[in-house]
């Protein structure tokens, strides 16, 4: 009880780490998680790697891209576009400091 | 590439985020047993679900399933094993490594990106180039160069290292096997490794009346090991996804 009440003591009087809340979304989160392995990505492979559907992806895509964590870029190969995805440098900073928050928040909780 | 049990960890991973969203006002007497619960619930989940380097190597798989990385890989040691057999197999082996991107970039085009989508791997774990490289590939020149050399010149030293090729050739393959291994996350490629270095040391220990008949053996059996098993990869690959509907991803794509 008294350990209970040192940690609620404790994290009333600190600063809350600020969750990124672009990214917490699940969705989001995994294609975040996606993109950072890799260099670029297009629709059909995080479709089949994420499972999502075509409108959940693009709808999850778009606010991304307004963060400014994504990249998307469109083009026309043998007359067939072609979207490019891949995740900016501001959105590999974003999720660093996303896992270290997350990571920082955890190593604080009893066991 | 070997894809049993394929599946992106982002694919099964279940992210619950519920109650972390406003941490500061469940930080509140009597509730940090329950937020301390969600956040041991997701720290799970961000290390088995989440971790980072199965998702690169479940990515790797994903991008190298269809088998061309042990065809390429076949057909580059069996182009080595014909050049000791005749000379002009030098042109085949020449045009292989020149136009070897080019070929795989036509083939993905044709076959791969229609079925699974378009991905390209971070270059700077791609590309494989340091020390342990750098001994494959003087293994490698070590080895051929002496079984060359053994038919030209008598000497007692290079016939016994050209007689040993093979052993010394599957020590350097180890290489690239534990690279595709850690790559891949597959553990198949250290057997293939084993197998590879089983076969060099009995090649070397049996008796033949040149040298090179040794290395044009060993070298047609891993190139053909390899390249069959490729080839079951792409048929397998090929028969397991069909062709995306491309109208629904002009559609997507367009709006």
């Amino acid at each position: 009880m008294r350990r209970l009440w040192t940690l609620t003591k404790s994290n009333e009087s600190s600063s809350d780490p600020e969750i990124n809340r672009v990214i917490h979304e699940p969705s989001r989160l995994k294609i975040v998680a996606q993109l950072y392995v890799v260099e670029s990505a297009d629709y059909a492979f995080l479709m089949k790697q994420l499972g999502l559907t075509w409108g959940n992806l693009s709808s999850h895509l778009s606010k991304l891209e307004e963060a400014g964590y994504i990249a998307i870029e469109k083009e026309f190969v043998d007359k067939k576009p072609r979207t490019t995805l891949s995740l900016t440098k501001e959105g590999r900073t974003a999720f660093q400091v996303y896992r270290r928050t997350i990571r920082s928040v955890l190593e604080d909780v009893p066991e | 590439m070997y894809t049993y049990g394929i599946q992106s960890p982002l694919k099964s991973a279940k992210v619950s985020t519920r109650g972390l969203l406003a941490p500061k006002r469940n930080y509140i007497c009597g509730k940090v047993l329950c937020i301390a619960k969600n956040f041991t619930t997701l720290v799970i989940q961000l290390n088995e679900d989440l971790d980072l380097k199965q998702l690169e190597q479940a990515t790797f798989r994903v991008a190298n399933q269809d088998g061309l990385t042990e065809i390429l890989m076949g057909l580059m040691i069996l182009a080595v094993g014909l050049l000791l057999v005749n000379s002009i197999s030098v042109v085949y082996v020449a045009l292989l490594i020149v136009f070897q991107a080019a070929m795989i970039e036509r083939f993905r085009e044709r076959y791969t990106y229609p079925r699974i989508g378009r991905v390209k791997l971070r270059e700077d774990t791609e590309q494989p180039y340091g020390p342990l490289w750098a001994v494959f590939g003087a293994i490698m020149l070590v080895a051929l160069s002496s079984v060359i050399l053994s038919v030209r010149v008598e000497n007692e030293i290079l016939h016994l290292i050209a007689s040993l090729a093979p052993l010394i050739m599957a020590i350097g393959l180890i290489q690239p096997f534990v690279f595709l291994a850690q790559r891949s996350g597959l553990r198949v490629y250290y057997g293939f490794g084993a197998i590879v270095a089983v076969l060099g040391a009995v090649l070397a220990l049996v008796e033949f009346p040149l040298p090179v008949d040794r290395m044009v053996i060993f070298l047609l059996c891993v190139g053909g090991l390899l390249c069959l098993t490729g080839l079951a990869s792409l048929l397998h690959f090929i028969r397991k996804y069909p062709v995306l509907n491309e109208e629904a991803v002009d559609v997507d794509q367009e709006q």
